[in-house]
């Protein structure tokens, strides 16, 4: 409870999940429609179409940004205990 | 393939009563949030279940077809979710627990102090989940009708459906619903993997991608080839989708894990791990596969049903058709369950009978569900034609509660109840006329309207500081940071 000495408040975000908000963002912002509008054309990159590649690329990064927000933050994981 | 599903559908109503003679439906806590004891397998897929839908197999392979390339872009909302996923189920959990909340609305209704959000959840439950469902049992009539010949048409398929659905989910509740849901989820990717082996068996991974360069450009390039994919649209389109994190659904099955360990490991292995690689690399095969074997389909939608009547044998067209109805069946079944644990819980018990016994509240969530499949069956005989339409406008609807939830588990200085009420009842209204009256405005889809609008006024009312009162704020950041200290104690992190 609020007042109680041994329970120290904690930072909603730190500064590396601060960091890693915006990286998410920025992902989610770019892959999700105007970084698209860059890559939408015929051409072929890596044997396939653009937007595919283009596509595969975000679903590659978002895997490690799933990961470090599910094990590697602290904002988004809780555990039980006694009341 | 009706013996097939004669087995699946006694098999679902078998597991079932198991669940209710294991006490799944023993108490309001087994019968609304499984007794919060869904594990690993159980929670995580029936999550991945109720989220995808006979859709995935369905209108997205047709979608593919139709749009090409631009329609991949689109599928940024599936990571997306998984990391949505992690930040707002496990703070559920632990509220859930810590309050023993039962439904949605308790939880909302006893943040903000209002009866008015009870009341705002149990509509947006109904008009997301009623209509939701009723698409599902139209689909599952159709699918039922054509997989069987016409020997099943297509009303009794929907009566048939609508009739397991209905048994499981009122003798086991959460737990019955959880259980076949995650056995639903599996069928479901078995269903689409079988589907790329046989489009694979006819076509190579390397002769469709060259097939591919021959392509019309605009399925290669925005807005692809049914025009729909401009980046505005695809932009709110995947911010509406995630938006389906926040429904009631959701909630409940935040409240029913055993361990909130269970949301990472959903989201990482199950959510983008498989159905990421379903997405990405499995569904442009297939829609791409099926335009180059199957160049002059009318209606798109119809590729699957067109790739298991002409390529597949027998043994294969009756799993991935048991694999069809199984999807319709589990988003269903999740929610309708929401559905009776809401009006059940929050409505009945929480406003109208307040001193009804807990056998009472389990009996009218029962009576809930049977009475909304009653409508929602109805509603797909009745209201065919327009349940597409009503289909567009759940998602929109069901995204409604973002700030509500983004403002009870992080923005708690600025969230107030009448920001998060009005803020819903003015995104209900924006949504549906920029769907029905202003189709899409500036090619921004309508749930964002909706949204935007509902964040308008929700940080209007923040103006007027009339936030819930201080005591229920501590207690519930009390309870958020206990739980990280707790967690960071057991990781032997030092913060």
């Amino acid at each position: 409870m609020r007042g109680v000495v041994w329970m120290k408040k904690i930072k909603p975000f730190s500064q590396k999940e601060k960091t890693m908000m915006w990286i998410t963002v920025l992902w989610f912002v770019f892959f999700a429609g105007p970084g698209a509008v860059l890559f939408s054309n015929t051409k072929f990159i890596l044997g396939l179409p653009a937007l595919w590649t283009f596509s595969l690329v975000a679903w590659f990064i978002s895997i490690y940004l799933v990961y470090w927000w599910g094990y590697k933050a602290r904002v988004t994981n809780v555990s039980d205990y006694e009341d | 393939m009706l013996v097939a599903a004669a087995v699946y559908y006694i098999g679902c109503i078998a597991a079932g009563i198991i669940s209710n003679k294991r006490g799944a439906a023993k108490s309001p806590q087994d019968f609304f949030v499984g007794g919060r004891g869904l594990g690993y397998f159980v929670l995580g897929f029936a999550i991945m279940a109720t989220t995808l839908s006979a859709w995935l197999m369905l209108g997205h392979q047709g979608l593919m077809y139709a749009s090409g390339m631009p329609y991949l872009v689109y599928y940024i909302h599936v990571p997306a979710m998984g990391i949505l996923a992690v930040m707002i189920f496990t703070r559920q959990w632990l509220i859930g627990k810590k309050f023993n909340f039962l439904s949605p609305g308790e939880m909302y209704g006893t943040y903000y102090e209002s009866k008015g959000m009870r009341w705002m959840v149990a509509i947006v439950a109904i008009l997301y989940c009623i209509p939701y469902s009723a698409l599902q049992l139209t689909g599952a009539g159709y699918v039922f009708s054509t997989l069987t010949g016409g020997a099943i048409p297509f009303m009794w398929g929907s009566i048939l459906i609508a009739g397991v659905v209905v048994i499981y989910v009122i003798l086991g509740g959460v737990t019955s619903t959880a259980i076949i849901d995650s056995m639903q989820g599996v069928f479901l990717v078995v269903g689409l993997a079988l589907m790329l082996v046989v489009v694979l068996g006819n076509l190579s991974a390397g002769d469709i991608i060259t097939q591919v360069k021959g392509f019309d450009a605009k399925f290669l390039t925005m807005p692809g080839g049914n025009g729909l994919w401009t980046w505005s649209f695809i932009f709110t389109i995947a911010l509406a989708t995630m938006g389906i994190y926040f429904s009631p659904a959701f909630t409940i099955w935040s409240f029913s894990a055993k361990s909130p360990k269970i949301f990472r490991w959903q989201s990482f292995f199950v959510w983008v791990l498989i159905i990421g690689f379903i997405y990405y690399v499995v569904s442009p095969l297939i829609g791409m596969g099926g335009r180059v074997l199957f160049p002059d389909l009318v209606k798109t939608d119809t590729l699957t049903p067109t790739i298991m009547v002409q390529l597949m044998p027998s043994w294969m067209y009756v799993i991935v058709g048991i694999g069809l109805l199984a999807a319709m069946n589990s988003t269903a079944a999740g929610y309708l369950m929401t559905t009776g644990v809401i009006l059940g819980n929050d409505i009945y018990k929480g406003e109208l009978k307040p001193n009804a016994s807990d056998k009472e509240t389990v009996l009218a969530s029962r009576i809930v569900v049977l009475v909304v499949v009653l409508i929602a069956f109805i509603l797909s005989l009745v209201w065919k034609d327009h349940l597409v339409l009503m289909g567009n406008l759940a998602t929109s609807f069901a995204c409604q509660l973002v700030p509500a939830l983004l403002g009870m588990l992080f923005w708690r200085k600025i969230a107030t109840a009448k920001g998060a009420v009005w803020g819903i009842i003015v995104g209900i209204i924006v949504a549906f006329l920029t769907f029905k009256v202003w189709r899409y405005p500036l090619h921004i889809h309508c749930a964002m309207w909706g949204l935007m609008a509902n964040f308008v006024v929700f940080f209007l009312f923040a103006l007027t500081k009339k936030l819930p009162s201080q005591g229920i704020r501590d207690k519930f950041e009390d309870v958020l940071e206990r739980g990280m200290q707790a967690y960071e104690k057991e990781n032997g992190i030092q913060s």
